[in-house]
């Protein structure tokens, strides 16, 4: 009777260690899950503006050098939120997408609103990352 | 021609004499307790001094000059110079900026530490002062990101200026 009372709780043990340690993964995953998560309309911008230089597979050595798009979740938060700042910056001084590439890729223009889209999100997201203690 | 170079001779002498009246202004304004990075984010004395050795010199408001730096046109190649580097990073200007930039600030300055851009080689081969040594340039690396996680966890905690 005894050793099957502690069984039982050694049982109940294993099981409230377990629905722990699945809420535990459960909250850390949905986390960098939301950490990821780029909204669609930023995603396009990117793709059609930057990923032409700043994605794997660009030959471009000083882009990729600076910043690849395909290797965003690998950079560390701190490097993240440097990197966040250099794109809001870059675009709203216009110094990004060059002035170079724009020639020969006019769809690749910003329009203000996409932008502002951009700049907006890099401080929304600096904002979240920031709040990740 | 012995009297063409005398005549050339004296006129680059008193060129030179001349162009000293001409200086530009001296970047050494006073420390600024709230924006200069040792004051603010007050590192250990052994990085504070490499840090004034090795970066001061072009990205502060405080430089300290050699000799030559007072001579002209030695003078305004040195602060073209300054001013570039003062454009992309000045330390005197940490404490007020926003805090994501000077998580950024503090990214660069471990990366380029890591990667050696940083001094410059010519600066370097002038400024023997200004040489680290690989030790010393992860000390000043790991300072700088561990300065920079603890700006995140303290955030928002810290009061906003």
């Amino acid at each position: 009777m005894l050793l099957k009372l502690s069984a039982m709780k050694k049982q109940i043990v294993y099981i409230a260690s377990a629905g722990i340690m699945f809420l535990f993964f459960q909250s850390f995953h949905s986390g960098t899950l939301k950490k990821q998560e780029i909204p669609d309309e930023v995603g396009t911008i990117l793709k059609t503006s930057c990923y032409n230089c700043h994605s794997t597979g660009s030959n471009a050595e000083k882009a990729l050098e600076k910043i690849n798009f395909d290797h965003w979740n690998d950079y560390k938060l701190i490097k993240k939120i440097e990197l966040l700042g250099d794109i809001g910056k870059m675009v709203e001084d216009e110094k990004m997408p060059p002035e170079k590439f724009l020639d020969r890729n006019p769809d690749a223009r910003l329009s203000e609103d996409q932008a502002n889209l951009l700049i907006d999100w890099t401080k929304q997201e600096t904002e979240k990352l920031m709040q990740v203690n | 021609m012995n009297k063409k170079f005398r005549i050339i001779g004296l006129g680059l002498i008193t060129f030179l004499i001349v162009i000293q009246f001409f200086h530009p202004e001296k970047n050494n304004s006073e420390v600024d307790a709230a924006g200069d990075l040792i004051q603010v984010a007050s590192p250990p004395d052994q990085i504070a001094i490499l840090l004034k050795h090795a970066c001061y010199d072009c990205h502060s408001n405080q430089t300290v000059y050699p000799w030559y730096g007072r001579v002209s046109p030695v003078s305004w190649f040195m602060e073209r110079h300054i001013r570039k580097g003062r454009d992309k990073m000045n330390l005197s200007e940490y404490g007020t900026g926003e805090k994501s930039e000077v998580i950024g600030l503090l990214v660069k300055i471990c990366e380029v530490m890591d990667d050696g851009t940083m001094p410059l080689k010519s600066y370097q081969s002038l400024h023997k002062e200004s040489r680290l040594t690989q030790e010393e340039r992860s000390l000043i690396c790991n300072w700088a990101d561990n300065e920079a996680m603890r700006m995140i966890r303290n955030w928002p905690v810290e009061p906003e200026e």
